[in-house]
């Protein structure tokens, strides 16, 4: 079941906000909670495969209805992807989406439409898969180092005989 | 056929029975005379049903006594003609047979509406101008044309073209154009230059890899896909093109519009004005042209302060991208106006930039501008004219008015008298806040409507805000601090803190509501009720922030946040730059609308009835019942300490657009696109049982049309559909029988799903 946190509501909230935005909550509880600890370095990268190929052909599936109007894929791979991304952490570019994105009705994604289509983003970049799907949460996210593959040489040399 | 010549083909007569050319012709004999507001009562000749745009339908075969058992007819797969982005069409319904456009290259199609079979399809190729479009996609719709004995559909491709093609056959006209096509790049005093691409992908939305002027000679690379291939069309360097809505048939003129490339962060400081033309549907000639931006000399020119010539620093757009209305007894036809470049900074366009933002009132033989009403001057917050307005004639304080009553993302209804103009109830000019961001001059004033009350949230003050406890309304207004407030049009602030002469902003982000999608936007908008005088509008409602920064590779100084470095047609990065400083860095949003987060987040926002569907009596200008988008409710939850034992409000569920059309008795409504997260998703992705993700549980908004009493608001019927609708619905009478259709889906996967009851 989608998380409360990204349902926009007609006449509520609109960017609910991540967790990842906590810090910036000016309640006594989340302040207190945020201001403890740094939140620790990443420890992994997101060429460890951290979505699944099911999941961002999900994810071409919301970003034709929701992000293509504005978007083509050369507006967020290759050079401009790297410029924006490397050494982020996956969780930056989890909450970014889903909190400014999209731009016509920031935050109206639901969460695992977020993730899904963070998935096909990386699937554009040829960010390996793994076994496992993206979480739809940027709290799960945040121990991995967006690392971009470097030009895209690696498989279509090797195919060749 | 040469590979990229511009060349056209129709199908035709597929699957069409002797019997059922009978029937057409019949039917053809019996025209005429009994047309309603340009329509003929059971079809739904017009975008809007009519030339009204009421998008009302007098049949009731449909009704809250069978409402629930409706099922599918057919479903018409458009996918596999081609793909597109969402498919975003509402059909017609003329004289036994729809008309629907479909796919990215926007092909024509009819359809045999008892059987969804397609009857013929038509297409044309468009080479560069197409691959370079910038709204490559099936738009809107179409346009339908008869005379009683001939029939025509209209279409604008997404290259330019203005096709009139045999409504009986689906070829192209020969008295029309050249083989029944126009090229609208004609005709606006611009000279074609052949065109060349230095990549073969689309056209980017900062309009990055543009089309070029092809150098001498140059020829096409059929292995890269690059060159020229002896296409013709404006020089891309003077801006770009394009149109995604269907024209309107006035008479025997054809309407017709433009679109430019969107304008939230583009590179170039000049862009193509828009323009509004007539044509003759027998021939294809021009009649008129009228100049969306007034050119120097023209009414409206000295609203451009540093000039209107196009060419000019911030001359660019006001096009009227959205679909129009007109009145043929008034002989007027009602176009809504986009904004200037760009669409959250205007420094470069000092002045009120008429005719952007406004209802301009043209005369469909002559071209004659009959009045105008800007509704937002000088915008700064991408508030463009996203829907064709609807027109009434309502009882007010005794009198019989002729209006016409605009829906906008602003999440007001301008309610206007459609001869004059002028407001029905008042509309004062009331002074707003004025832009800290250097360069800009906001406008001092801004119009804001007596009546009718707001559909969406307005600005946001102290007032807006939860106030269950001291501490609760203390945390609301310290997060309602963090951006600049104000009751509406609130400019937006510099992200980087730096206001004009140096000095430090106060915000760094300004409180946005309505925001860019309204509001009213392209999916939502009204459906009016010329029996009653009733309004039934779907919109939306939200709170964001908005914010400009410096793109270091374009040429503006301000635009909504973005950078454009390394893309095909983008200025040089500078050497200064240290990369972009306007990225997303460690992303932390600058300001929040709930308190808590996840699972326990609570808006700031204290419940008000706004966004879904609002229903107005126009004859008083007063609301009459409200219910959020499908009727579904939510309830939140929180386990913060500060919310102990306060029992909170219910809200609407789910946001987007409701799509909303009007019968006899019933309002009838999808949730459209945004309106079902992952449920419809879900259905239209995969088309298989339950569709999303393995293990999840099933959706908690199944994709349904909804269906409500007009007169009261109340619910009376809701039916599954096979996915969420991605468009305005229609309703049509065929062979006794009343059908809904609308259409949906995205990729590959799109269709028009038909509606029927079932047989007794």
């Amino acid at each position: 079941m989608r998380s409360w946190s990204t349902v926009v509501a007609a006449a509520v909230a609109v960017a609910t906000i991540g967790a990842g935005a906590s810090a910036q909550t000016s309640t006594k509880k989340t302040v207190a909670k945020a201001s403890a600890p740094q939140i620790p370095p990443p420890t992994s990268t997101i060429l460890v495969g951290v979505y699944t190929g099911e999941q961002a052909e999900r994810g071409r599936e919301v970003y034709a209805s929701s992000c293509r109007s504005c978007h083509t894929p050369v507006s967020h791979t290759g050079e401009t992807f790297n410029r924006w991304w490397r050494g982020k952490r996956l969780s930056d570019l989890f909450s970014f989406v889903q909190v400014r994105m999209p731009k016509n009705d920031p935050g109206s994604l639901a969460a695992e439409d977020v993730a899904d289509v963070v998935s096909y983003l990386l699937k554009m970049n040829a960010i390996p898969t793994g076994e496992n799907e993206m979480v739809a949460d940027a709290d799960s996210l945040k121990n991995f180092k967006i690392e971009p593959k470097r030009s895209g040489k690696s498989t279509a040399t090797r195919k060749k005989p | 056929m040469r590979r990229r010549s511009i060349g056209m083909m129709g199908i035709a007569g597929i699957v069409v029975a002797g019997a059922f050319l009978t029937f057409v012709s019949q039917s053809s004999a019996r025209q005429g005379a009994e047309l309603v507001r340009g329509n003929k009562p059971g079809e739904w000749r017009y975008w809007g049903a009519d030339a009204w745009s009421t998008r009302y339908s007098a049949l009731d075969q449909i009704n809250a006594n069978n409402f629930d058992s409706l099922q599918v007819a057919w479903q018409w797969n458009a996918g596999q003609y081609g793909e597109d982005e969402y498919y975003r069409t509402t059909p017609l319904f003329a004289n036994g047979r729809i008309f629907t456009v479909a796919t990215t290259r926007r092909q024509a199609f009819a359809i045999d509406p008892a059987t969804g079979q397609t009857l013929w399809q038509w297409k044309l190729d468009e080479g560069i101008r197409w691959q370079k479009a910038p709204r490559q996609f099936a738009g809107r719709g179409l346009a339908y044309w008869t005379d009683g004995s001939q029939e025509r559909v209209v279409v604008i491709t997404p290259g330019y073209h203005l096709a009139s093609i045999d409504a009986k056959t689906g070829l192209g006209d020969p008295k029309f154009g050249k083989d029944g096509v126009v090229d609208l790049m004609e005709g606006l005093g611009r000279k074609l230059v052949p065109l060349a691409v230095d990549d073969s992908g689309p056209i980017i939305i900062s309009e990055g890899a543009p089309a070029r002027k092809a150098k001498p000679g140059e020829k096409w690379d059929p292995v890269k896909k690059i060159g020229a291939d002896g296409t013709m069309g404006i020089d891309p360097a003077e801006g770009q093109i394009a149109n995604s809505s269907p024209a309107i048939v006035v008479g025997d003129v054809v309407i017709v519009g433009n679109s430019s490339m969107h304008g939230y962060f583009p590179i170039r400081l000049h862009n193509i004005p828009g323009y509004i033309r007539g044509f003759d549907i027998h021939t294809g000639k021009q009649l008129w042209k009228f100049n969306l931006i007034p050119e120097p000399g023209e009414f409206g020119a000295d609203t451009w302060k540093n000039g209107s010539k196009p060419g000019t620093k911030g001359v660019g757009k006001n096009d009227a991208w959205a679909t129009y209305s007109a009145d043929p007894d008034l002989g007027l036809v009602y176009i809504p106006v986009g904004e200037g470049l760009s669409d959250e900074f205007g420094g470069y366009r000092p002045g009120d930039n008429l005719f952007a933002n406004s209802v301009v009132a043209i005369d469909a033989k002559t071209g004659k501008r009959k009045w105008h009403y800007q509704m937002v001057h000088h915008d700064i917050w991408d508030y463009d004219t996203p829907m064709a307005p609807n027109l009434l004639d309502i009882n007010v304080d005794g009198q019989r008015r002729k209006v016409i009553a605009a829906t906008t993302k602003q999440g007001w209804v301008y309610v206007l008298d459609r001869e004059t103009g002028k407001p029905i109830w008042p509309i004062p000019e009331t002074p707003v806040l004025q832009s800290e961001v250097p360069m800009e001059q906001a406008s001092p004033t801004q119009p804001v409507p007596s009546k009718p009350v707001p559909y969406s949230q307005q600005g946001l003050v102290a007032a807006d805000l939860i106030d269950y406890t001291p501490a609760i309304k203390d945390s609301a207004l310290k997060l309602a601090q963090k951006c600049r407030m104000g009751p509406y049009f609130i400019p937006a602030s510099p992200e980087n803190g730096k206001a004009a002469g140096g000095k430090t902003a106060q915000y760094r982000c300004s409180w946005y509501a309505p925001g860019a999608a309204g509001g009213v936007n392209i999916d939502g908008g009204a459906a009016a009720d010329p029996e009653t005088g009733m309004l039934y509008v779907g919109g939306q409602s939200g709170l964001s922030t908005i914010e400009v920064a410096h793109d270091p590779c374009s040429e503006h100084e301000f635009s909504q946040p973005h950078n454009s470095c390394g893309q095909i047609g983008a200025l040089p990065e500078p050497k200064t730059s240290k990369g972009p400083d306007t990225g997303p860095g460690d992303f932390v949003p600058r300001a929040a609308t709930s308190i808590g987060t996840g699972a326990n987040a609570v808006s700031i926002l204290r419940f008000k009835e706004a966004g879904g569907i609002t229903a107005y009596d126009l004859n008083t200008g007063d609301k009459k019942w409200w219910v959020p988008n499908g009727n579904l409710w939510r309830q939140p939850t929180t386990n913060d300490p500060m919310f102990a034992g306060i029992t909170l409000p219910k809200v609407a569920a789910i946001g987007g657009q409701p799509e909303v059309i009007t019968t006899k008795t019933l309002v009838i409504h999808g949730t459209g696109r945004s309106g079902a997260p992952g449920g419809g998703r879900a259905a239209a992705g995969r088309g298989g049982a339950g569709g999303g993700r393995g293990g999840a549980a099933p959706p908690a908004n199944p994709p349904k049309l909804y269906a409500f009493d007009k007169a009261t608001g109340k619910q009376v019927g809701a039916v599954a559909i096979p996915a969420v609708n991605t468009a305005v619905p229609m309703t049509f009478l065929y062979q006794g029988k009343q059908y809904i259709v609308f259409a949906t889906g995205q990729l590959d996967h799109i269709s028009l799903v038909a509606l029927t009851l079932p047989r007794k």
